[in-house]
């Protein structure tokens, strides 16, 4: 009886045990899309290669490992360096990568609000001439200048 | 002054896009000009730095082979012409060792673990570095791997092969660099 119950835990433990300590706690695909493939330089998820499938091979074994998605990451940039994340971490120089496209957003919006107002008075302009207008009248000079060309054709 | 605005932005940013051009094309990476430099006879004093060793704790430089010829060999092991190259590598690591040279491998873009299986794998017994952040790798501008790059004994890149090294290689640019004085 002590031997049957003692096959018993040992069953349940062999079973429990593995599967408690390596629960994927990361989707694959979707990390994929978080990190670079560090030879072509484009996202893992579209990149193809053979330093591309030993990174993901590598990924797949840390996922395996139950670790967590920074654990991951922080794993991988002290095999492969910073420049294996597809954003990079938000200091010194790197800030730059958040703030330069907020900065061209604002910039953009700033020149409509100036250029907007400037291409409606405009419009408004030439809306309110008088439809078949030539434009501007001709000073004295311009058109004794037209008189005699005119005349010179006639002739 | 107002009308004169815009075509000088425009001529503005022409002006620093065909500089940008300008630059780009003059500018050759670190690999074209050791390769050139080599070219024209020149000897470029070989760039160091202290990097993580391979499989083992501490680190290593160039500078502890100091007076000795050392064959940087830029390395993976995802690397399938690495692998093709590995039993000249072995077979020259053995004839290196007797005049006291030596390989020195340079692991890039390649996981600690996978690196070492390699060298185990292989039979590889040279020491070997991680070129982790890719900076080293950078400074002697490599682009493929495998690379090498041949130093004499005073320090000095004396001959680089791009790709597979060969015997041929090995016999002319390397075995002449152990018998020759410092």
């Amino acid at each position: 009886m002590a031997l049957l119950t003692l096959l018993t835990a040992l069953t349940l433990v062999a079973i429990a045990g593995p599967a408690a300590a390596a629960q994927p706690k990361v989707n694959f695909y979707d990390f994929q899309d978080t990190v670079m493939c560090v030879v072509c330089r484009t996202s893992l998820s579209v990149a193809n290669g053979p330093q591309a499938d030993s990174e993901r091979q590598t990924i797949r074994n840390l996922i395996a490992q139950g670790r967590d998605e920074q654990q991951i990451k922080d794993a991988l940039v002290s095999q492969y360096g910073d420049r294996v994340l597809a954003l990079p971490k938000d200091k010194g120089f790197n800030l730059a990568v958040y703030f330069v496209p907020i900065g061209v957003v604002v910039l953009m919006v700033a020149l409509l609000l100036v250029a907007l107002p400037r291409w409606r008075r405009s419009a408004r302009a030439k809306a309110a001439q008088p439809a078949g207008s030539l434009g501007p009248e001709l000073s004295d000079d311009d058109a004794r200048r037209l008189d005699e060309d005119l005349a010179r054709y006639d002739r | 002054m107002r009308r004169y605005a815009v075509p000088g932005v425009v001529t503005v940013v022409c002006v620093a896009l065909l500089a940008l051009l300008i630059y780009g094309v003059t500018q050759q990476g670190e690999g074209d000009k050791l390769a050139t430099a080599l070219g024209k006879g020149e000897k470029p004093v070989a760039i160091d730095a202290t990097l993580p060793r391979l499989g083992a704790t501490g680190t290593n430089s160039l500078a502890d082979y100091r007076g000795k010829v050392v064959v940087l060999n830029f390395f993976a092991s995802w690397c399938a012409p690495c692998a093709d190259e590995a039993p000249l590598i072995e077979r020259t690591q053995r004839l290196l060792r007797k005049s006291g040279a030596t390989f020195l491998g340079v692991s890039w873009n390649d996981t600690e673990q996978d690196s070492s299986a390699f060298l185990r794998q292989h039979g590889l017994i040279y020491p070997a570095i991680r070129d982790v952040t890719g900076s080293y790798a950078k400074a002697y501008g490599v682009k493929g791997m495998p690379e090498s790059f041949v130093i004499d004994k005073r320090g000095r890149i004396v001959a680089l092969s791009r790709g597979v090294m060969d015997e041929r290689f090995v016999k002319s640019q390397i075995e002449p660099l152990l018998s020759a004085p410092q």
